[in-house]
C-alpha cells in the first residue's frame, strides 16, 4: 500500500492547449478513489500519466513518497485493467494471466500457485486453457482483473473496465470489484465516466470537467454539498434541478412571474443567481404548507419510484422523485412544496453560494 | 384466424421455389461482370494451355497431332527443363525469405513512433510504385562491371571486375538481390499494415508489465501479425515462381541457363522456338507446382497462424 499524490501535475500534447490544468491531489494507501467525469475530461489521461504511459507535462508524481515523473511503467510497481481488456488473443487464460510474471523472477510454480489463487477467487479455474474468444464479456473482464492481481501490486488503475458489459454485470461486478479491493487491501484508482458506479463504489472521488478538477471528496459529501453546478447537475440521476432566479429580500424570483419566498433573507449582494434543489426533496403539499402549483408535463413509474417532470416556469422543467407509485397525469396541475434546507443557492458562474446550512435550519425551526 | 396467417408466413412451395430461383437469378447478374471477364481472360487461356500441351503444334500454335503425355514426359526427361527447374527453386530461396524477412526489419523499424518516420515509411515502400522494367534497367546499370556504381564501391576495398550478370555463379543471385529490392516495398507495406492493427493497449499492458523488447516480439508482435505474415509469404511465393521481367532486361535466362527460370523458358519455348505444346506442358507443370506448394503452405503454415 503506497499513497499516491499528484502535485500541480499538468498535460499538454501540443505544447499550448494543456488537457490537464493545475491538478493536484492525494490517494491514501488502501483508497478507492474514482476520477469520474464526462468523456474528453481529461480522467483517463490522468491515469495514463500515473501508469507512466503519458509523460507529464510538468508537476510532480510521487508514489509512496517518491518522485516516479521519469521511471517506465513496470518500475511504479502497480497494475493496469484496461477498458478493452488488453487481453492476447492467442495465449490461453492461464497464459494470460501469467503474462509479465516471468519479469518479476518469479518462479513457475509461485507463477501456478498465483494463478490458481487468482483464478479461484473470480470463478476462472474451469476456463485456464481458453483463448479469450471462447469466454463471455464477464468471463474476460475477470481474466484482465486475474491478471492485474496476480502482480501483487500495491496499486491497481482501471480505466473504464465495465464500461463493455451490460447492465446487469456491470451492476455484479461494480460489488465484486469492490469486495476483492477491500479484500486484498491495494490502492484502487479507478476511471469512470458513470456517476453510479463512481457514488457506489468510491471511497473518495474526484469529478473532472475539461481538465480541471472540480471538486474532491467523499461520495456522499459531493452528493450533499456539490460545489458548483457542473458537479451539481452532473452527479445524480435525475441530475440536480437548477433554474435561475432573482433574489428579492426573502422572495425568489424565477422567469415568467413564478416566485418561491423563504423564511429568510438571501445575501443582498447577490441579486441573480441558480437555486438548485434535489428531485428527492421536491414534495407533493399538504394543505398546511406553503405550496407552489405546477402542471405536470411528463411521468415515469419506475415501480420503486415516480418520476414527476413539472413546468417550473414556461422553458424550465424540474424534475421531482417520489417514492412508490403515483396515479398521475400529465397535464394535472399538482400543489408541491420545497424544504428550505434543500435549496442550493450557486453565483451566477457557476461557484456555490458559501451561505450556511444552520441559518436555513434555523429559518426552518421558526418555521415549525 | 388461423389459417390464413399461417399462410401468409410460410408460403407454399412452388411460390418459394420460385423465389430462390429469382434471388438466384440475381446473384449471377452481380456476379456477370467479373464472371465474363475472368472467363476471357483467365479461364479460356487456361483451358487452352491445358488442351494445348497435349498437341504437337505448328509455328502458329494450332494443334496438329494429339500426343498425349508425350510433352510431360520429354519435359521431365529434358536436361535444360530441369535446369529450369532448379534455377527457379534457388531464385524462390533466395527471393522470399529475404523480402519477408527485410521487409519485416524495416516495417518494425518504420512502426516506431518517431518524428519524421512518415518519410521513411514513403522511402521504405516506394519500391512498389516502380515497375519492373524501370527498376531493372536501374539495377543493370549498377550490375554494369565497367561503369556500375556496385564495381566502383568494391574497387575501393580492393575487389574489382565482379561479372555481376555475367558469371553463370553469381547472375541468379544478382537477379535476386535486384528482386529483393523491388518485392520489399510491397511486403513492406502490407507488413506495416498488419503490425499498426495489432491493438496498441496491448503493447501498453506488456509496457507495465515490463517485458524485453525481444520477448514482446515473439510473444505479442509476431503471433498477432501471423495472419499478415502468411499472406504476405504465400503471395511472395506465387510471386517469385512467376518471375519474368527482370530475367529478360537483366539476363535473358543466361549466362549459360544459370537464370532460365521456368516461365522464361516458357517463353522462350512458345515465342522464340515456337514451340507451343512444350511451353503449354510447362506452364501446366508451373501451375501444379504452385498448386501443391501453395496447398502445403496453407496445411501447415496455416496451423501457427492465430487469427483474431
Amino acid at each position: 500500500m503506497e499513497q499516491i499524490e499528484l502535485v500541480h501535475v499538468y498535460k499538454s500534447y501540443n505544447g499550448k492547449d494543456n488537457v490537464i490544468h493545475d491538478l493536484s491531489v492525494s490517494i491514501e494507501p488502501g483508497e478507492f478513489f474514482v476520477l469520474v467525469g464526462p468523456s474528453g475530461c481529461g480522467k483517463s489521461t490522468i491515469l495514463r500519466m500515473i501508469a507512466g504511459l503519458e509523460t507529464i507535462t510538468s508537476g510532480t508524481l510521487l508514489i509512496g513518497g517518491i518522485e516516479v515523473n521519469e521511471l517506465p511503467p513496470s518500475e511504479r510497481n502497480l497494475s493496469m485493467v484496461f477498458q478493452n481488456y488488453a487481453l492476447y488473443p492467442h495465449l490461453t487464460v492461464e497464459q494470460n494471466i501469467t503474462f509479465g510474471l516471468y519479469k518479476k523472477k518469479i518462479s513457475k510454480q509461485e507463477q501456478k500457485k498465483r494463478c490458481l489463487e487468482a483464478a479461484e477467487m473470480l470463478g476462472l479455474t474451469d476456463f485456464l486453457k481458453h483463448k479469450p474468444r471462447q469466454l463471455s464479456g464477464g468471463q474476460r473482464q475477470r481474466v484482465a482483473l486475474a491478471r492485474a492481481i496476480v502482480t501483487h501490486a500495491p496499486i491497481c488503475l482501471m480505466d473504464e473496465p465495465l464500461s463493455n458489459l451490460d447492465a446487469k454485470l456491470r451492476a455484479k461486478m461494480r460489488s465484486e470489484i469492490r469486495q476483492l479491493q477491500r479484500r486484498l487491501g491495494i490502492t484502487m484508482i479507478y476511471v469512470t465516466h458513470d456517476q453510479v458506479e463512481a457514488m457506489t463504489m468510491a471511497d473518495r472521488m474526484m469529478i473532472l470537467h475539461e481538465g480541471r478538477a472540480q471538486q474532491i471528496g467523499a461520495p456522499l459529501d459531493i452528493y450533499n454539498h456539490p460545489s458548483n453546478t457542473f458537479v451539481a447537475s452532473f452527479i445524480g440521476s435525475p441530475p440536480m434541478n437548477l433554474a435561475k432566479a432573482k433574489v428579492l429580500e426573502s422572495l425568489l424570483l424565477f422567469d415568467n412571474g413564478r416566485a418561491m419566498r423563504l423564511h429568510h433573507h438571501l445575501p443582498p449582494s447577490t441579486q441573480q443567481i441558480i437555486v438548485g434543489v434535489r428531485p428527492e426533496h421536491i414534495r407533493l403539499a399538504k394543505p398546511s404548507d406553503d405550496h407552489f402549483i405546477a402542471k405536470v408535463v411528463n411521468v415515469e413509474v419506475l415501480g420503486t419510484e415516480t418520476l414527476v417532470t413539472f413546468e417550473l416556469t414556461k422553458n424550465e422543467h424540474w424534475i421531482a422523485r417520489w417514492s412508490g407509485q403515483w396515479n398521475i397525469h400529465a397535464g394535472e396541475k399538482v400543489p408541491l412544496t420545497i424544504d428550505e434546507t434543500a435549496f442550493l443557492f450557486f453565483h451566477e458562474n457557476g461557484q456555490r453560494l458559501d451561505h450556511s446550512i444552520p441559518s436555513y435550519a434555523a429559518g426552518k425551526g421558526e418555521h415549525q | 384466424m388461423n389459417a390464413p396467417l399461417s399462410v401468409k408466413s410460410s408460403p407454399s412451395v412452388p411460390v418459394r421455389r420460385k423465389r430462390a430461383v429469382w434471388t438466384t437469378l440475381e446473384g449471377i447478374v452481380y456476379l456477370l461482370p467479373s464472371l465474363i471477364l475472368f472467363s476471357i481472360f483467365l479461364f479460356y487461356p487456361m483451358l487452352k494451355t491445358v488442351y494445348l500441351s497435349f498437341y504437337a503444334t505448328d509455328h502458329q500454335g494450332n494443334p496438329v497431332q494429339f500426343v498425349g503425355i508425350e510433352n510431360f514426359v520429354y519435359l521431365l526427361k529434358d536436361v535444360n527443363f530441369l535446369q529450369s527447374i532448379k534455377a527457379t527453386l534457388l531464385f524462390v530461396c533466395y527471393t522470399v525469405p529475404a523480402s519477408v524477412v527485410l521487409a519485416l526489419c524495416l516495417a518494425l523499424m518504420a512502426n516506431e513512433k518517431l518524428k519524421g518516420i512518415g518519410l521513411f515509411r514513403t522511402f521504405f515502400s516506394s519500391t512498389m510504385g516502380m515497375s519492373v522494367a524501370a527498376s531493372s534497367v536501374i539495377w543493370m546499370f549498377m550490375y554494369n562491371p565497367s561503369i556500375g556504381v556496385i564495381n566502383k564501391v568494391l574497387s575501393l576495398f580492393g575487389i574489382s571486375d565482379v561479372q555481376w550478370l555475367l558469371d553463370p555463379k553469381i547472375a541468379l543471385i544478382s537477379v535476386s538481390i535486384s528482386t529483393i529490392w523491388m518485392n520489399i516495398g510491397f511486403t513492406f507495406l502490407i507488413l506495416l499494415g498488419g503490425l499498426q492493427n495489432i491493438d496498441p493497449t496491448l503493447y501498453e499492458s506488456a509496457r507495465i508489465a515490463g517485458v524485453s523488447y525481444w520477448y514482446q516480439l515473439r510473444k505479442v508482435t509476431l503471433p498477432l501479425l501471423s495472419p499478415t505474415l502468411f499472406f504476405v509469404t504465400t503471395v511472395s511465393l506465387i510471386h517469385s515462381f512467376q518471375t519474368f521481367g527482370q530475367i529478360d532486361i537483366l539476363t535473358k535466362g543466361g549466362p549459360m541457363d544459370a537464370t532460365n527460370v521456368i516461365v522464361y523458358s516458357i517463353y522462350k519455348d512458345a515465342f522464340i522456338n515456337y514451340n507451343f505444346g512444350s511451353a503449354s506442358a510447362q506452364a501446366v507443370l508451373l501451375f501444379f507446382a504452385i498448386l501443391v506448394v501453395t496447398f502445403l503452405q496453407f496445411k501447415f503454415g496455416e496451423r501457427k497462424v492465430h487469427y483474431q
